[in-house]
């Protein structure tokens, strides 16, 4: 279990992180989420101590973290492409031995890796003949080779296309299934929202929006076309329970509503004249996050 | 814990030791397997060895949520037993784990002590290897050798022919004396009839020249020559007197001025190649963020040097083949007197040029670090100017007088200066111990500034403000782990000098906000230096 606390971070009269805190479960995947400057980079770099928060304390566990205690922390930066002319093996086990870990298990841990991303016939090729996604895949295989205690992966998608993210999102769901707490950092809400158990959403380094994406995406809202929304929202708005009431569009006659569960909603819809449709919406993070702005 | 020399039989290998390119029991980083190594167990006290806090604690989630399955040494054999021997090879069996044993993620956990010396060791190995590899070094190897071979084989052609070329003369009615006087003056010797015969002898190129007297013995005797002077035969005739020397030259001028020139073109080219391979995979690094992987893995000190002594080691091993070839090839052709006369020269050269090196290489290593295209060029410029000029101005000044001694004692200018001197009258021994002291201070001093500035580029997170990283722990964590000793801390303070080119890696000016302070060698910590221009710059970024 990784845990920030109230960690800040600025230069001159800019903040780059303000009191963000959380905490990555081991065993499940925790997404960093946010646009562009909202701070993700800058979270990554102090979990990985390569910058110490102005204030606040990351702690493994009840250790808190220093530099240097960080040596099997799984890390790959924003940037992918490693060195173009050294082998993709070397390259992994080279990486992994780093953290400590013997030749013989680097090597044995970089073989299975490679098979696992479908890259074993990719070995012993120098990277610079690899396609970009495949550089991506052999940048993962680098940061899981040294069978690391902690994953941080920043703009974790990136590079990847959707039968890569698939590849690489197994190998990272396993590695969390073995007691890992895995820390993926991105700005694509959809994939975060698809791969990830638990979210962090950064807006100007703050924390807008945080949980597991279960409870995030549990707070339904139903939809109803009908052939008279204003009336229906009206209706609506004068039953107990009911709450949230909007029309979406009223050229296609669409009222949106909270209910206390889907059971009361149906109840309420089916006392309504002239229903076409009904469905529960799920909220995606993006809309939670703009909602929370 | 299990290790690998706890094979419960003695018959049955662990299954998941290093099965590296060490030797048996031995990581190649020179660890003895069965003592340090720890592997993720399932037994409570199993995980060993790296020493480190976040490890254990991590690896105690691990355990606690029962997912590291054992590859203890007891549960070896189980493994063996259930993949059956019958139908698979026995040491095939032994690698492979049956799918129940093996961990969700398939990976191996198995570790050993990285110290600040292996976290080197790996760096330069890696540097060394890609180096190697690359085709400028193969190259410029193969040029030293072949130009080596071609100085020295040229050097015997034109021996020997001045040996053959004995120098001839037509003299007029000499008769059966001709003999006598080939004798007397080693000048093949022959005999005209007259004078219009000499002439017409030296005109169709059968003598060098032609010796006729005056008929009436009246003038001087004259020596016709077709188009150039006879140079040897003249000398025959009339030998230069030559005073004795009391400081007489180890190597003579016509020898060691070429082969200074030739040691100063080595030196450029090995020093250029390996120093452009390092700057330009320490430039590869930064833009690729791999820098960053490796500071949070490693001491950023550690990946610094061992960048340096990765090309210094290829340096020796020019240097080891450049004056092997060059001493065999002399005493197979037989010049051993003037290959052990060339030795002490050589032998000084190659170390104050290994210390040079050094110092060259560590400062690019300080150059890749600067902020800003503009800025750095102007750093390795400085650079290829200081090594250029110091390789090649003690050849220039020569090996005696005052400029000379200074030039043998002065950083850079040493390793052809000393050479120089030692080629020429030899200076004490001493003096040459004195020139790679000084290299070899100098080194120490530019490495040391080198790698504060290398930890400071790549602890400063960026541009992103925040304290001043502090190492104290993994200086002392690595201390222990490597000498088992208490070691105190080491306080290596990261000035944070803002890189904003790290965050971006724009070769551009208009990213780059700031210097590098040379002075500050890791001591404490500084209150950044702030540049609002750069943030908003990596903003748009």
């Amino acid at each position: 279990m990784l845990t920030l606390k109230e960690v800040s971070l600025r230069k001159g009269k800019r903040t780059y992180l303000d009191e963000v805190s959380f905490t990555a479960q081991a065993g499940r995947i925790t997404a960093i989420v946010g646009t562009r400057s909202a701070g993700r980079t800058e979270l990554v770099r102090v979990i990985m101590g390569l910058i110490s928060p102005d204030e606040g304390t990351v702690k493994l566990e009840d250790f808190e973290l220093d530099f240097g205690d960080r040596q099997n922390f799984g890390y790959l930066p924003a940037e992918r492409g490693g060195y173009p002319n050294m082998r993709v093996i070397d390259q992994i086990v080279y990486l992994a031995r780093l953290h400590g870990i013997t030749l013989g298990a680097a090597e044995r841990n970089a073989l299975t890796l490679l098979s696992r991303l479908e890259l074993a016939d990719r070995g012993y090729a120098p990277l610079k003949n690899l396609s970009g996604t495949e550089i991506a895949r052999v940048d993962i295989a680098a940061t899981l080779a040294a069978d690391p205690d902690v994953v941080v992966i920043d703009d974790a998608f990136s590079g990847l296309d959707s039968q890569s993210t698939e590849l690489v999102m197994s190998l990272l769901r396993a590695h969390a299934a073995s007691g890992v707490p895995v820390i993926l950092a991105t700005d694509n809400w959809e994939a975060a929202q698809t791969h990830a158990d638990d979210v962090i959403v950064l807006s100007q380094g703050r924390t807008s929006v945080s949980g597991s994406v279960e409870e995030l995406r549990s707070d339904v809202k139903y939809r109803v076309e009908l052939a008279d929304a204003e009336a229906a929202a009206k209706t609506l708005e004068s039953r107990a329970g009911i709450s949230e009431v909007a029309v979406l569009d009223s050229a296609d006659n669409i009222v949106s509503f909270r209910a206390a569960d889907a059971g009361s909603a149906a109840q309420t819809v089916a006392a309504l004249n002239g229903v076409k449709s009904f469905e529960s919406v799920r909220p995606t993070l993006a809309e939670q996050y703009k909602e929370a702005l | 814990m299990a290790g690998k020399d706890e094979g419960q039989d003695g018959d049955t290998p662990e299954p998941q030791v290093s099965k590296g390119t060490a030797g048996e029991n031995i990581d190649d980083l020179g660890t003895p397997v069965g003592d340090d190594v720890a592997v993720t167990d399932n037994d409570a006290d199993s995980t060993q060895g790296t020493g480190a806090k976040s490890a254990e604690t991590a690896k105690s989630a691990k355990k606690a949520k029962g997912a590291k399955p054992a590859v203890a040494a007891d549960d070896a054999d189980a493994v063996a037993a259930d993949d059956g021997l019958d139908e698979v090879p026995f040491e095939l069996a032994e690698d492979r784990p049956s799918a129940d044993e093996l961990p969700e993620t398939g990976l191996v956990s198995e570790f050993v002590d990285v110290n600040r010396r292996q976290a080197a060791w790996l760096v330069s190995n890696r540097e060394s290897t890609t180096a190697l590899r690359s085709p400028f070094f193969l190259v410029t190897g193969a040029v030293i050798v072949l130009g080596i071979l071609a100085a020295i084989i040229s050097g015997v052609v034109a021996g020997s022919d001045s040996k053959s070329g004995t120098p001839s003369m037509a003299m007029v009615g000499v008769g059966e004396q001709a003999a006598m006087y080939e004798q007397q003056l080693g000048v093949k010797i022959t005999d005209a009839k007259d004078a219009q015969t000499a002439e017409k002898l030296v005109k169709e190129g059968k003598v060098d020249a032609a010796f006729i007297q005056d008929p009436s013995g009246q003038a001087q005797p004259t020596i016709i020559a077709l188009d150039e002077q006879p140079e040897a035969l003249l000398e025959k005739l009339a030998p230069k007197t030559e005073a004795t020397l009391l400081n007489s030259p180890a190597v003579g001028d016509e020898v060691a001025t070429p082969l200074l020139w030739a040691m100063a073109v080595f030196a450029l080219l090995v020093v250029a190649t390996l120093g452009t391979a390092l700057y330009q995979n320490l430039r590869l690094e930064k833009r690729n963020r791999i820098t960053e992987i490796i500071a949070a893995t490693i001491p950023p000190r550690a990946s610094a040097s061992g960048r340096i002594t990765g090309m210094l080691s290829l340096t020796a091993v020019h240097l080891v083949v450049a004056i092997v070839v060059a001493e065999l090839g002399l005493s197979i052709t037989g010049k051993t007197s003037l290959a052990f006369a060339m030795l002490p020269g050589l032998g000084w050269f190659a170390l104050t040029l290994l210390f040079t090196a050094w110092a060259i290489y560590a400062l690019l290593v300080w150059a890749s670090t600067v902020s800003g295209s503009k800025a750095r060029k102007t750093f390795v410029s400085i650079i290829g100017v200081i090594t250029v000029a110091g390789f090649i101005a003690p050849v220039i000044v020569g090996a005696s007088g005052t400029a000379a001694k200074v030039l043998s004692w002065t950083p850079f200018t040493s390793p052809l200066g000393i050479a120089g001197r030692f080629f020429g009258s030899p200076p004490a021994w001493w003096e040459g111990l004195v020139a790679a002291a000084i290299a070899a201070l100098v080194a120490l001093i530019i490495h040391s500034l080198a790698s504060s500035a290398y930890v400071r580029a790549v602890l400063t997170g960026g541009g992103r403000g925040g304290k001043t990283v502090k190492m104290s722990k993994r200086a002392q964590k690595v201390s222990v782990g490597s000498a088992g000793k208490k070691a105190g801390s080491q306080d290596v303070a990261a000035e944070s000098d803002i890189d904003a080119d790290s965050d971006s890696d724009s070769d551009s000016d208009s990213v780059s906000d700031d210097g590098i302070d040379s002075d500050a060698d890791d001591t404490s910590a500084k209150k950044t230096k702030v540049d609002e221009s750069t943030d908003e710059t990596d903003d748009k970024k």
